[in-house]
């Protein structure tokens, strides 16, 4: 059974529609990245997986069961903008949030060691209008990692924290993904590939890709090799890309470059010499880039 | 979870002063409204002029426990306004700020929220009505004449009613709507429409507004006529509120 299951979801504000068939599944614990430019649909898709919206069309399915309080049992959300409970101090808003949930008391140990290592502990018993942004969010955070949840929807959920607090909160993620599924969406890319397992990226209201990062990587031949050489015979070129599966790119400023772009290094490494040999090409420069996500992401959504 | 969102409310409540300062108002009704009629005759009587204070002699009387109950009736008029900057925000601002949607995150029935929060608003337009009275009686107690406590007592339980069903009104207008200051009008204007609605011939005694007129006539011991029927009435219709407002929250997008 899926944790997490969306099937051709639609929707739309009025007549702007905002998904269109959006369609992707969660399979297992882990953690899972959920990637768009702004108004791409992200928070509106997590707020329909969280039943505050229904969707015109489609089908959602958490553990197998539509979004009710039942799921909602099982699912901890953490929204884009922390709530305003501007008149409770941090300590009331957790103590709160793991009533809600369920939480018994003697488990209050186990989240005040959050509040902790996130450094709130100084200011958990001030009033939250007091708070920085960031420090808000980390609150927001603890609350929605509360209880015995076994999917967590973050939304953007380390936008407005310093550098620190960011390590500090990816870190907990992480560990938290071992034995829940985390689906979060954010524009900080180099998460993503930092502590993601998965990734969902979303354009114009549908799933570009949903896959596991090796493969996003893999897949999109995050590999570049940028080769310098004379003369450049179309024959070779040709052999290149038949023998290795790779994909070329002639730089129009430089007449005698070419871009490699491929999946696997080794293989190229290994035939390229033989290759220029067979064709009389002599080497000038030769070296290796890799892509990153933040590229991986712009050359998806730029093809689009 | 009754319990433990009814508490986050009237915490709430109380901490962001609306409570306080609420209650302060309905104290401050309740003393002030007897407290004009027994000193309105001594502020007349200091001015200097003796041919004038020859002039106002005879026409002022002594003041009576019968005045001070009238003009506290007509300052009770003012009360329904708590009602506006108790309940404008209580489904309009949360919807707004995303506090609405961040609850129904957790394992709550939606039904549950708007319980709690018609709760905490009755509880203090009840605890406010009592200190209306409670203020009122303080300064009765100074006054010649003997209380009609049965009357004194319905006046509040119908004032109770009314309020009741502004905030139910002003409740189903903050699902409809996430504008703070629409909801706060729809309770003036209401109220406006609800006492209008009273005056008509006929009709208006029957209507939420007539429980106004019918405390009127109870505080000055007069047989208010079929006020079976406006309480009914005005029980049903709060109900029918309470009701629409309960389904519109489940099936509507937050």
């Amino acid at each position: 059974m899926s944790i997490l299951h969306c099937q051709n979801i639609s929707y739309s504000y009025g007549n702007t529609a905002v998904l269109r068939d959006l369609s992707f599944s969660i399979e297992k614990p882990g953690v899972y990245g959920f990637l768009g430019v702004n108004g791409a649909g992200k928070s509106t898709t997590l707020r329909i997986i969280n039943g505050f919206l229904r969707p015109q069309a489609g089908e959602i399915n958490i553990f197998g069961l539509s979004p009710s309080k039942q799921t909602r049992a099982m699912v901890g959300y953490m929204p884009q903008n922390p709530p305003a409970y501007h008149w409770m101090t941090g300590m009331e808003m957790l103590q709160f949030c793991a009533k809600l949930r369920g939480v018994r008391p003697e488990e209050e140990q186990r989240w005040l060691s959050l509040v902790d290592s996130l450094q709130l502990t100084p200011i958990i018993h001030q009033r939250i209008k007091g708070y920085s942004g960031g420090e808000k969010q980390k609150l927001s955070f603890i609350a929605a990692v509360l209880g015995n949840t076994k999917l967590l929807l973050l939304d953007e959920p380390v936008a407005a924290m310093d550098p620190i607090g960011r390590a500090q909160v990816l870190n907990i993620i992480q560990e938290l993904g071992q034995e829940k599924a985390i689906f979060f969406s954010t524009h900080i890319l180099a998460d993503v590939e930092r502590i993601c397992d998965g990734v969902t990226v979303l354009h114009n209201g549908t799933v570009l890709r949903s896959q596991p990062v090796s493969a996003m990587m893999f897949q999109n031949l995050s590999q570049i090799g940028l080769l310098r050489c004379h003369p450049i015979p179309p024959a070779f070129l040709q052999t290149l890309q038949e023998t290795l599966h790779v994909k070329l790119e002639r730089d129009e400023q430089e007449e005698d470059s070419i871009r490699i772009l491929c999946e696997d290094r080794s293989a190229v490494e290994e035939a390229l010499p033989g290759l220029m040999v067979r064709h009389n090409v002599s080497l000038r420069h030769f070296e290796w880039k890799e892509y990153s996500m933040e590229e991986i992401f712009i050359r998806l959504v730029e093809k689009q | 979870m009754t319990g433990i969102l009814l508490r986050k409310e009237l915490k709430e409540r109380v901490r962001s002063l609306k409570a306080p300062g609420i209650l302060f108002l309905f104290f401050a009704v309740g003393l002030v409204a007897p407290l004009i009629t027994v000193l309105s005759p001594y502020f007349l009587l200091l001015v200097q002029d003796e041919e004038v204070k020859k002039m106002l002699r005879p026409v002022l009387s002594d003041p009576t426990l019968q005045m001070g109950l009238v003009q506290y009736v007509k300052l009770l008029g003012f009360i329904p306004f708590t009602v506006v900057l108790l309940s404008m925000d209580s489904f309009a601002g949360e919807r707004a700020s995303g506090v609405m949607e961040y609850e129904c995150s957790f394992p709550i029935e939606r039904s549950n929220i708007l319980y709690v929060k018609l709760m905490a608003d009755g509880l203090i337009l009840l605890f406010g009505v009592l200190l209306c009275a409670l203020g009122c009686f303080i300064i009765t107690l100074f006054l010649p004449g003997e209380l009609h406590y049965p009357g004194f007592l319905a006046v509040h339980g119908l004032l109770y009613l009314f309020l009741i069903f502004l905030m139910a009104v002003m409740t189903y207008a903050g699902l409809l709507v996430r504008s703070i200051p629409v909801v706060a009008s729809v309770g003036f204007v209401g109220y406006l429409f609800l006492r209008g609605f009273a005056a008509i011939p006929t009709i208006g005694p029957y209507t939420p507004g007539g429980l106004f007129s019918a405390a009127m006539a109870l505080a000055t011991a007069q047989d208010p006529i079929e006020i079976e029927w406006c309480i009914g009435l005005s029980t049903l219709f709060i109900v029918i509120l309470i009701f629409s407002s309960k389904l519109k929250l489940q099936t509507m997008e937050i």
